[in-house]
């Protein structure tokens, strides 16, 4: 409430931290919040960041003390620090190394701290059923305990310094390329390498797990490849759907001395158990009934696992949380291109699969050229008479339906490739009859969920070597496909999911250009109709993201008639 | 020079005496002169603190009143009493603790931080405003006007049972009276038999003073008239206000029922969300002021009043204008109020505030004002579809009549002071609206027929006979004043204050002042040789 100095940003005593980016040290202010704060959304000039628990916990664990947290803050806020703020700092920082879990020469597992607070924990009924007395400032686990002791201690707010060690897996002799199996030259980015470094950490007891944030189109496969290779071990990876599976392979086998032979795909009709192994997360959950035990979930005790990857672990189902647990020996590496789970587990990711250990800020990637700079439009069109009269009778989501179907978003897709001729795009859409149509009109192949994995193999290839330069796909581009070169992205209908799935539909245009890199992401919305909520709804999180984010009227007249054209194209 | 701290420097030792005492006594309470001897500092005399009360009536520190026929009652104004209690205890100083040596708790750490009572306040008018501001055909509030204004103030029961203060209409909880009090003395609010109107005007010129203007001015209110029913709070409050803003202050090394008086005071502030509070490592309990309460001259900032984020968040700093605030009150969701207060335009909201009338066309005129430029057209289009599904009915209400006074911004700088209300919401021990203010006494009548003793009575020492001795005695009685005694030749000041008779004949007991001492005594007349009558000077202010 007191005087107001001329600093970047204003923390508020829920812990919130607003940043003003237009400010002369934002940027400054910016690298040092990301090194104790997420960042929550961007859209504007105002970003929001929060101190949490998790991030002050993944801020120790980086080496940072409470003193230099507050001195940051200090430094750049606005006003006086609300001593709710700095109290919360200093408590939940100063939780962090109180509790240490080491493992014992009889193999058992030692949790260490100070008396007092060993018998604040004892008083609670599930830790004390997982924990025997020992002697002063120390209590004893069986090793099958470690996960789920972590996990219930970082829960109730204190956060454990994992040191019981790991045990290294079965050997492999794998390296990473420096001359791809294609023939390019190859080698990590500096920023990638750093990831790995950070991942491994090999001077500290407690590396060696952890959580690997980048933004879309960062290249968290090769930063995974990257780990794999510098551990020389077995590896178990696991990825949200088949084609991310294919893709893994594809990588491993262009990037790394790995052949056909070590790598086994545990997906969809195979069931290969290799040294390398790539499996989704939907055929361990996967039971007959709900009654039946999850049967593939043995993988994780197939093989002698030095290291489990898990592929975009903001996904990661309950039950592969469950078993994470009884696997903390193990080392694992999540990737990740945002923390925020819909589930609200991120303290579960930070307990069982690690901590933090490196957050690429997008801006940064935009900045240094590794991703494409990307402008989002929303196109507002009117739906024809015709077609009109039937929304208004129709209801629920028929409605949505007719909305998503307007026969005038054909001819502006139409247009919008005009505009970007020569560029790879993409025409992304729900209802297989539209896309039919929009593929006749525009002669380009439809990739949909009916194809065959071979067929959409093909389909991909070619549309990577240019030979197919507009692809139009169905809710199957909502997965992790590598498509490298698409540079225009426009949505026709959207199956209206997470905040995930829009995530995803922007990383398949971000990987950076030769050239101008620069990218176009089109969401076409009938206007006067449902999905204008729904779009409003794309905006936010996009905004939130930081994208630039345009609206406009398609002025052409109905379908039919010559002319029109794009009207009001341009910034806000 | 401070006018208050002039006047006091000018007091006499006598006034400077007699306003202790009764600022300790009484605090900001009326009280009669007998009621102040009661309490009379040992060695002084009630004619001397009776002059002492003239003394400070002439000096504008005090007044005096009569209600009716009946007794004269003196009284410090609020703010007077604030003023004085600066100059009268100027040695007296909290205890300043450093905050390395404070200890957190996470229970500490999780309770909700209130809001300053200001932006509560502003919270309560636009709840007011949304309920229509009507009356029932009783006159009395609506409850659920009441119960939403409550609930916008947060105002916890149990730290205000400390002020001891009552609501004029019994069925009218305490908060909500404390709202309509400060809400008419500001003259927001209007009230005109059964109807309520709200001048926008004042609200405004209220709302658009700086946080710290705002808020330091209801510390100062609430010092003078809310802190008034208790003496031993109303000490407390004017101590507490003289401490420095953001230092962490202690009274534990104070006189324990003041302490007591003193935590309490700051117990209440910080749940106004005026002060902070910790812990030390050693279990003490201490607080701060997180309002500055010197002189916030800073005239309030012009527009941009806020920033409007194209995911329609909308961020207003508190220390600047509230004018953006109000009316964002009145069409979007309020996310959370703090450092900035955060609102977001959104669906509910915006479709309501149609049907209260208020046009898309006049909130885009404000936002595009209170955000210094265009609004996003991506948001601008999201509230269009939005306000097209409210009932498309336009009507006056008392909120569309709100909105549009509000985007006039015709707030008058120079508006009249408000009328004073007939009867103030809250029952208030200093409410001197049926006194009628007395001037002050001639200090000649209190010693009334001061002509008809013999000068020498009062002039010189002398030896008197038994009875001459009573009469002297009695007069002192009557005028309250002292007598000097001859006691083995030493002359010795004695404040009588009651003759005792006996077989033994009459004796009378006082205060004897010996060496610096004071003690209660019993004398009979021939425990003294000479004697005086003791007719205290009086000190002209």
């Amino acid at each position: 409430m007191l005087k107001r100095e001329d600093r970047p940003f204003i923390v508020q005593s829920d812990s919130t931290v607003l940043l003003d980016e237009r400010h002369r040290d934002a940027e400054a202010a910016r690298q040092s919040l990301s090194r104790f704060a997420d960042l929550t959304k961007r859209p504007g000039h105002v970003h929001t960041y929060r101190i949490t628990p998790l991030s002050l916990w993944n801020a120790a664990v980086a080496g940072m003390s409470a003193d230099e947290v507050i001195g940051e803050l200090g430094r750049y806020n606005c006003y006086e620090l609300p001593q709710k703020v700095t109290s919360h700092i200093r408590t939940l920082m100063g939780r962090y190394g109180q509790l240490k879990l080491i493992r014992g020469e009889d193999g058992l597992l030692r949790l260490r701290g100070e008396e007092k607070l060993m018998e604040q924990l004892m008083a609670i009924p599930y830790l004390a059923g997982m924990l025997n007395e020992s002697g002063d400032g120390e209590r004893i686990a069986s090793p099958e305990m470690r996960g789920a002791l972590k996990q219930e201690l970082t829960r109730i707010g204190y956060p454990v310094i994992d040191l019981a060690g790991y045990r290294h897996g079965e050997s492999l002799n794998v390296q990473m390329r420096e001359v791809t199996r294609g023939g390019k030259a190859f080698g990590l980015r500096d920023y990638q390498k750093r990831a790995v470094d950070m991942f491994y950490c090999e001077e500290r007891m407690d590396g060696g797990s952890g959580v690997l944030v980048l933004p879309c189109g960062a290249g968290k496969t090769l930063i995974g490849i990257g780990a794999l290779s510098r551990l020389h071990c077995d590896t178990l990876i696991l990825t949200s759907n088949v084609t991310s599976v294919k893709q893994w392979r594809q990588e491993l086998l262009d990037k790394t001395t790995l052949g056909d032979e070590h790598i086994g795909e545990y997906a969809g009709k195979a069931k290969e158990v290799k040294p390398v192994t790539i499996a989704t997360y939907q055929i361990l959950t996967h039971r007959k009934q709900k009654t039946d035990e999850f049967e593939h979930m043995r993988l994780f005790n197939e093989r002698n696992w030095g290291l489990i990857i898990y592929d975009e672990v903001h996904l990661l189902p309950a039950p592969v949380f469950r078993m994470t647990a009884d696997l903390q020996a193990t080392r694992r590496l999540g990737l990740t291109a945002t923390l925020v789970r819909e589930d609200g587990r991120e303290t579960d990711v930070f307990s069982l699969i690690g901590p933090k250990r490196y957050d690429m800020p997008w801006k940064a990637l935009e900045e240094q050229r590794w991703i494409a700079e990307v402008t989002c439009s929303e196109i507002r069109l009117p739906l024809p008479d015709g077609e009109r009269s039937t929304y208004e009778e129709a209801a629920g989501v028929e409605k949505l339906r007719i909305a998503a179907e307007n026969k005038a978003k054909t001819e502006a897709v139409s247009r919008l490739l005009e505009r970007h001729r020569g560029k790879p795009a993409l025409v992304i859409g729900q209802y297989l009859r539209q896309l039919h149509e929009i593929g006749e009109r525009l002669n380009a192949p439809v990739l949909s969920g009916e194809l065959p994995h071979a067929e959409r193999e093909r389909l991909y290839a070619g549309f990577k070597s240019g030979d197919i330069p507009v692809l139009v796909v169905s809710k199957v581009a909502n997965f992790a496909v590598d498509l490298p070169d698409a540079a225009v992205a426009i949505q026709v209908s959207g199956s209206y999911g997470s905040r995930q799935e829009e995530a995803q539909r922007i990383g398949r245009i971000l990987r950076p250009k030769t050239g101008e890199n620069a990218a176009w992401f089109y969401t076409l919305v009938t206007d006067g109709t449902k999905e204008t909520q729904f779009a409003r709804r794309r905006q936010l999180f996009l905004l939130e993201q930081g994208y630039q984010y345009e609206v406009t009227k398609w002025e052409k007249p109905l379908l039919g008639t010559a002319g029109g054209e794009l009207e009001g194209m341009g910034a806000n | 020079m401070d006018e208050t701290r002039k006047r006091i420097e000018c007091l006499s030792p006598n006034g400077r005496q007699t306003l202790q005492s009764l600022m300790k006594q009484f605090g900001m309470l009326p009280f009669r002169d007998e009621q102040l001897l009661r309490h009379v500092h040992p060695g002084c005399s009630g004619a001397e603190y009776r002059l002492g009360l003239i003394e400070l009536e002439l000096a504008g520190l005090l007044k005096s009143y009569r209600k009716g026929w009946g007794d004269k009652v003196f009284m410090m104004p609020g703010a007077q009493f604030r003023r004085c209690w600066r100059e009268v205890y100027p040695t007296l100083h909290p205890i300043a603790v450093d905050e390395s040596t404070l200890q957190f708790s996470l229970d500490a750490i999780e309770e909700e931080s209130p809001l300053p009572l200001g932006e509560r306040l502003m919270h309560g008018v636009a709840e007011l405003v949304n309920c229509g501001l009507a009356q029932t055909s009783k006159g009395s509030w609506p409850k659920r006007t009441i119960e939403k204004v409550v609930r916008a103030l947060a105002m916890k029961e149990y730290d205000l049972a400390q002020l001891k203060l009552a609501a004029r209409e019994p069925s009218c909880p305490l908060p909500y009276a404390l709202f309509l009090d400060f809400a008419l003395h500001e003259g927001w609010l209007v009230l005109e038999g059964r109807d309520c109107r709200l001048e926008t005007r004042r609200l405004l010129s209220w709302l658009n003073q700086t946080q710290a203007k705002r808020e330091s001015a209801l510390v100062a209110f609430w010092t003078d008239q809310y802190a008034a029913a208790v003496p031993s709070l109303a000490n407390a409050a004017a101590f507490v206000f003289g401490w420095p803003a953001l230092q962490w202050c202690s009274p534990a090394h104070l006189e324990e029922r003041f302490a007591m008086a003193i935590f309490d005071w700051c117990r209440l502030m910080t749940s106004l969300g005026w002060m902070e509070k910790a812990v030390t490592l050693g279990g003490q309990h201490v607080y701060r002021w997180v309002v500055d309460l010197g002189e916030a001259t800073s005239d309030s900032a012009g527009p941009p009043y806020a920033q409007i984020a194209p995911d329609g968040d909308v961020f207003v700093p508190r220390e600047g204008p509230q004018y953006a605030a109000f009316g964002l009150e009145l069409i979007a969701r309020r996310v959370s109020s703090d450092v900035v207060g955060v609102y977001r335009l959104e669906a509910d909201p915006l479709r309501k505030a149609a049907e209260s009338g208020i046009s898309g066309e006049r909130i885009f005129t404000f936002l595009n004002q209170i955000n210094g430029e265009a609004v996003p057209l991506a948001l601008v289009m999201a509230i269009e579809g939005w306000m097209s599904e409210g009932s498309g009915e336009m009507r006056e209400t008392a909120k569309s009549r709100t909105f549009d006074a509000l985007l006039s911004k015709n707030e008058n700088k120079e508006c009249p002071a408000p009328a004073a209300p007939e009867d103030r919401p809250v029952v208030l021990p200093h409410d001197t609206k049926e006194m009628t203010e007395l001037r002050p006494s001639d200090p000649a009548a209190l010693f009334q027929g001061l002509d008809s003793v013999p000068v020498t009575w009062r002039s010189q020492m002398r030896q008197y006979h038994p009875s001459t001795r009573r009469e002297l005695v009695e007069r002192a009685l009557i005028w309250r004043t002292a007598v000097k005694l001859n006691i083995r030749g030493q002359a010795v000041p004695f404040i009588p204050d009651k003759l005792v008779e006996d077989e033994e004949g009459w004796r009378v007991t006082g205060d004897l002042s010996l060496d610096g001492q004071v003690e209660r005594t019993l004398l009979a007349p021939h425990m003294w040789d000479e004697m005086m009558l003791v007719i205290p000077e009086f000190t002209k202010y």
